[in-house]
């Protein structure tokens, strides 16, 4: 122990006597504060710093390549190694690179945590405080411990000029950019990342989602480490013949962690909200005429958060009662389907363009279907958000296109793998399931909180949904005079999401979606008015869109040319109000499902009309 | 009258195409990308909102399968972040467009992604 102390003295004598490394180390931590400063506005900020970091990161990669490079230029490795204390002397460099990274990553974070409270003024709690410290000390100071152990490495393998060009190489495959890049496979380069493995945000009901670490953290860094410290010892140490063949092993065995692993540190994918949010279910599935006269009854649900990515596995089963044996059932293409059995044995199935078509041996039963999905943008790591009005679960298409106009009451039993934060819809029975009767199960894990009928994630103000929800109404009011409609969601209870991001309801419920920047006027035509079928020529002449160059392209894809120059140049013709007309009559008469022939038919009349 | 020299044209010419950009960059009301097939993704111009709200939409030119509008916003210093998207399908969904709510003078682009199959242009219409 007190070797250690004397090395670790004598390095700290080292360090001081090169103050180069103290002025870059001080000034890369005012470049970092002084450059970004308009950009700080919360500590939810501070992965954003990433490119810093990783500069950071490439400045620790030199600083180890400079350590070896001092040591060969004066020969310190031949003395040391005469030395009876070799190993220790390895050892206590590990430790002094530890203790260096350490006090330049404490100096950072209280400086940027200053800023935020004397500077800006930003206060926060002390679970923030908490969050932000296990991320950064996880996303910053292990990183650039690790960066001088593989700075010290390459130069000590390869101690020339161009270890640096290297070294250059080495950082860009093994920082965060590469993650956005892809040069490496994300399955491969998550394992390799050191740093933080998103460098875009992840949504989720948590703002400080991406601050979280999760379990694929602290297996990616423990790889790492490894990794790291049997390179080091087997180059540094003076090792007996055994101890060197042990860490060739345990260095092998390491290798094959991301294998085994059922944690990964990758979290984010390209977080599309069209995937989720608007509808575009079944865009080159066309329904089957009778495949989906059937009820679905009696879910029973095992369900499984693995607190990693977006991953989250179930089982269900369900009764069903079918009129045909071949039968369609909504489910998004993010769950993928493991298996389908109906009464215990297994029926073959397609699912694509999220719907599943299957084969039933007899009109009533029991289907049980397992799914897991590791891309869905609606579950993160230490939240999810699983609402009633999205096919995440298996459900019949029509009600998936209009939950409002075609949602059934369904009974419900769900077994959670946990239960602590969950949040739902239905009732938490006394042996820890949820069951009840709803249109479709809620379950919503996270900080959320419950107010009137308001239930809302716990960083939403409730006089923002108050707001939000009079916007939706009025929206709905417009289209309810343009259709000559009287659409009215009950609403009874409200629920606000951060991760659906659309105005979705069923007969009960309304969820709105936190951010009230969005425009819902089209989401809401779409999602509450219009019952499935082709209702395309009927939303574009609604939305004023017929005219438009790309949908002048599809029409001529879609119908010959006499065709669309009567669509087109009768709408040219008919006044405002005509127009009007025509769109109640066929929202009244076929909810939209106006074909081209009809169309111009109905406009030939109004038109005659004058 | 003093000729002007090669040099000071030079650095006329200069700060003149610099402004222009600058201006172009600026003024622009509309950031658009066009991808076209065979592209995996295109990225608008920058342009900085009035403040208010902005149309993004995306239409489909031709191909098949589906494509996305992305509304970005542009930070200097850090990585940019993805406000929202929409998207469009060459088989029932020519176009699709959405109002978003921009603050003034923050910098926004849009970028078409998507299949490759599908050539589809994303605006944003300030």
């Amino acid at each position: 122990m007190i070797i250690l102390l004397s090395i670790l003295k004598y390095e700290i004598k080292q360090f001081l006597r090169r103050p180069i490394w103290i002025v870059l180390f001080i000034v890369s931590i005012i470049f970092c504060i002084v450059l970004p400063r308009e950009n700080f506005t919360d500590i939810y900020d501070l992965p954003s710093m990433v490119y810093f970091v990783m500069c950071i990161n490439l400045l620790y990669l030199f600083y180890g390549a400079e350590e070896a490079r001092f040591e060969q230029r004066n020969y310190l490795d031949e003395q040391v190694r005469n030395l009876p204390y070799q190993n220790k002397y390895r050892l206590g460099k590990l430790l002094y690179w530890s203790l260096i990274s350490f006090t330049y990553y404490l100096i950072f974070f209280v400086s940027i945590l200053s800023y935020y409270l004397f500077y800006l003024q930003v206060g926060f709690a002390l679970s923030t405080f908490q969050t932000t410290f296990v991320y950064t000390f996880f996303i910053w100071f292990i990183p650039f411990f690790f960066s001088t152990i593989i700075g010290y490495i390459l130069y000590s393998l390869l101690p020339n000029i161009s270890c640096y060009l290297l070294i250059i190489i080495v950082w860009f495959l093994i920082m965060p950019y590469n993650s956005m890049l892809g040069f490496i496979p994300t399955s491969l380069g998550a394992w390799l990342i050191n740093g933080d493995p998103n460098i875009t945000k992840v949504i989720s009901v948590y703002d400080m989602e991406i601050m979280k670490v999760n379990r694929g953290y602290y297996v990616q860094r423990s790889f790492m480490l490894i990794i790291l410290v049997c390179l080091y010892t087997l180059l540094t140490f003076n090792l007996k013949k055994v101890g060197r063949y042990s860490l060739v092993l345990l260095l092998l065995f390491s290798l094959c962690i991301p294998y085994f692993s059922p944690f990964v540190p990758q979290i984010n994918n390209r977080q599309t909200n069209s995937n989720i949010g608007q509808k575009n279910f079944f865009t080159e599935t066309v329904l089957l005429e009778k495949a989906t006269d059937y009820t679905l009854n009696n879910y029973i649900f095992d369900i499984n958060h693995h607190y990693s990515k977006h991953n989250l596995s179930y089982k269900v089963k369900i009764n069903v009662s079918a009129d045909n044996s071949d039968i369609q059932l909504a489910l998004l293409d993010d769950f993928k389907v493991k298996d389908i059995k109906f009464n215990n044995k297994n029926v073959t199935y397609i699912h694509q363009d999220n719907i599943i078509a299957l084969s039933l041996p007899e009109l009533h039963g029991e289907i049980t279907l397992t799914a897991e999905t590791e891309t869905y943008d609606a579950i993160a790591p230490t939240s999810y958000e699983l609402i009633a009005t999205t096919p995440w679960y298996p459900m019949n298409p029509k009600e998936a296109l209009n939950p409002y106009k075609n949602g059934n009451v369904e009974s419900y039993q769900i077994n959670l793998s946990e239960l602590s934060s969950v949040t739902t819809n239905l009732e938490i029975a006394n042996d820890q399931k949820l069951q009840g009767e709803a249109y479709g199960p809620t379950i919503l894990k996270g900080n959320y909180k419950e107010k009137d009928n308001y239930l809302y994630p716990y960083s939403v103000e409730i006089e923002e949904i108050q707001i939000n929800k009079e916007r939706v109404f009025n929206e709905i009011e417009n289209i309810n005079d343009r259709l000559a409609a009287n659409l009215a969601p009950s609403c009874e209870s409200v629920i606000v999401t951060t991760l659906y991001p659309a105005f979705s309801a069923n007969p009960s419920e309304c969820y709105l979606y936190k951010n009230e920047d969005i425009n819902q006027s089209n989401n809401i035509f779409t999602n509450v008015y219009l019952n499935g079928g082709d209702t395309s020529l009927f939303e574009a002449i609604f939305n004023n869109v017929i005219e438009h160059e790309s949908w002048q392209n599809y029409l001529k894809r879609e119908y010959d040319e006499e065709t669309i120059t009567r669509i087109t140049s009768y709408y040219k013709r008919l006044s405002e109000e005509q127009r009007t007309q025509l769109i109640q009559k066929w929202y009244k008469e076929m909810e939209g499902t106006v074909s081209a022939e009809q169309m111009i038919q109905d406009m030939e009349d109004k038109y005659a009309e004058g | 009258m003093e000729r002007i020299t090669g040099k000071t044209f030079c650095y006329v010419s200069i700060f003149l195409i610099v402004l222009l950009l600058f201006s172009i960059t600026t003024f622009a009301a509309t950031s658009s990308a066009t991808k076209k097939v065979g592209d995996s993704s295109a990225t608008g111009s920058v342009i900085y909102a009035t403040g208010g709200y902005a149309e993004l939409r995306a239409d489909v030119n031709g191909g098949t399968g589906t494509g996305y509008a992305e509304l970005w916003e542009s930070k200097s210093w850090w990585p940019d972040e993805e406000l929202y998207d929409i998207n469009v399908n060459a088989s029932n969904k020519p176009a699709a467009n959405i109002d978003y709510y921009l603050t003034r003078n923050n910098g926004y682009y849009v970028k078409a992604t998507g299949d490759t199959s599908i050539n589809h242009t994303a605006k944003l219409i300030d």
